[in-house]
């Protein structure tokens, strides 16, 4: 993990004693910025089962503390990305749930939070956004041009979620290799739209985010910035898993 | 301890470290308040305080405690079909191998004979059975 650096903004000095750093892309950009103005960052969840775990707890935490500290935070729910499947972290496809079965996780889901954030209109209320909204209506040889020209194949071949089924010679669908463009992608919709410049997740997520940056620089020439939490793991350093034992 | 309340709450620092020098049988306050806080969080301090007052009357009074998960069953019934409705095993087998570890209580009372038939005698003074494996699974059984 590497050593959180001295913050000045209000937000990221919680942030830090409160233990939740583990990375960021500018740390000094990123720290002047919230020392400047009211920074909008989200966070997004598929909606791939009907609850959250302790893991999307921290990331729900972050939300709350920008929230108090008076930014402004987004709730991302992945209706679109749902539909396509995250293959990080699996060696098999993920089953396809269906349209209906998406929208019920992601009510369910929201009903779940509905303490935790202050969601309305005023300037530092949380609101909840759904990419399937931008993502259902991309036109394909539009989106391929405009978009899919700035990622390198290459580069896509060597990130953990590929390279991981490649090694292992389980199949990765095309479906599920485009996985990491529509999250990057969401990173830049989500800054045309509301002016988002952060996005916060677990520090596995690293690679797609910084996608995601780099899209943004390219498309809009925008500074786009990543910061990241650690793995939740138990007192003595085991990862936390529902299945496996530990105490707090 | 200090770790998952900095994490999951919106204590104070003071308090926190307060809390994360407990040692022993006072480090359960630490995790109760850490539990009641974090519930809080999600899902309102009312429900958190009535999560918290279930969980101090079925881990400490011992008695049945509303908001348990409950479920139904004809009585009388056998204990390992009870132990399997009540989900507490997955299979007879399991729930005989339970019983052979002295895990499996009938209203806080271990269960020594894998055929024992229960009926509605057993029923304590609410009305229910509390089925329990260990100190921590518990499930009540209503009389269908």
């Amino acid at each position: 993990m590497p050593a959180a650096p001295q913050f000045q903004s209000e937000f990221l000095k919680t942030f830090t004693a409160r233990g939740a750093y583990y990375d960021c892309s500018a740390p000094a950009d990123l720290d002047a910025l919230f020392g400047r103005e009211r920074v909008t960052a989200y966070i997004g969840f598929d909606c791939t089962a009907d609850s959250l775990h302790i893991g999307h707890m921290i990331q729900l935490m972050t939300l709350r503390r920008l929230q108090q500290a008076g930014h402004k935070p987004i709730l991302l729910m992945g209706g679109g990305t749902t539909k396509v499947g995250d293959p990080s972290g699996k060696d098999e496809t993920r089953q396809l749930l269906t349209p209906s079965q998406i929208e019920d996780n992601k009510q369910k889901i929201l009903a779940s939070i509905r303490h935790l954030l202050k969601f309305g209109d005023g300037p530092s209320d949380a609101i909840m956004v759904d990419n399937a909204e931008w993502l259902d209506r991309l036109e394909y040889i539009p989106f391929l041009r405009e978009v899919g020209r700035h990622f390198s194949v290459n580069r896509m071949l060597t990130m953990d979620s590929v390279k991981l089924r490649l090694e292992r010679e389980q199949p990765l669908s095309f479906l599920e290799f485009n996985y990491s463009i529509m999250q990057a992608y969401d990173f830049v919709e989500l800054y045309k739209r509301y002016g988002c410049r952060l996005q916060s997740s677990g520090s596995d997520q690293w690679g797609n985010i910084v996608s995601g940056i780099d899209l943004g620089r390219r498309m809009e020439n925008a500074q786009l910035f990543a910061l990241t939490t650690p793995l939740i793991t138990t007192a003595s350093g085991a990862k936390m898993g529902k299945t496996a034992a530990g105490a707090v | 301890m200090g770790r998952f309340l900095r994490l999951f709450t919106d204590m104070p620092e003071a308090e926190i470290v307060r809390l994360e020098k407990l040692q022993g049988a006072e480090l359960n306050e630490a995790k109760k308040t850490l539990a009641t806080e974090a519930t809080a969080i999600l899902h309102g301090r009312e429900a958190a305080v009535q999560a918290a007052e279930t969980a101090r009357k079925a881990f400490e009074e011992g008695v049945s405690a509303e908001g348990l998960p409950t479920i139904t069953a004809k009585l009388p019934d056998g204990i390992l079909n009870l132990a399997v409705a009540s989900g507490l095993a997955v299979s007879n087998s399991e729930a005989r191998k339970l019983i052979a570890n002295n895990g499996l209580k009938l209203n806080d009372a271990a269960v020594s004979d894998p055929r024992l038939i229960v009926d509605t005698y057993a029923l304590n003074s609410d009305g229910v059975l509390k089925l329990s494996s260990g100190k921590k699974r518990h499930v009540l059984v209503k009389p269908a």
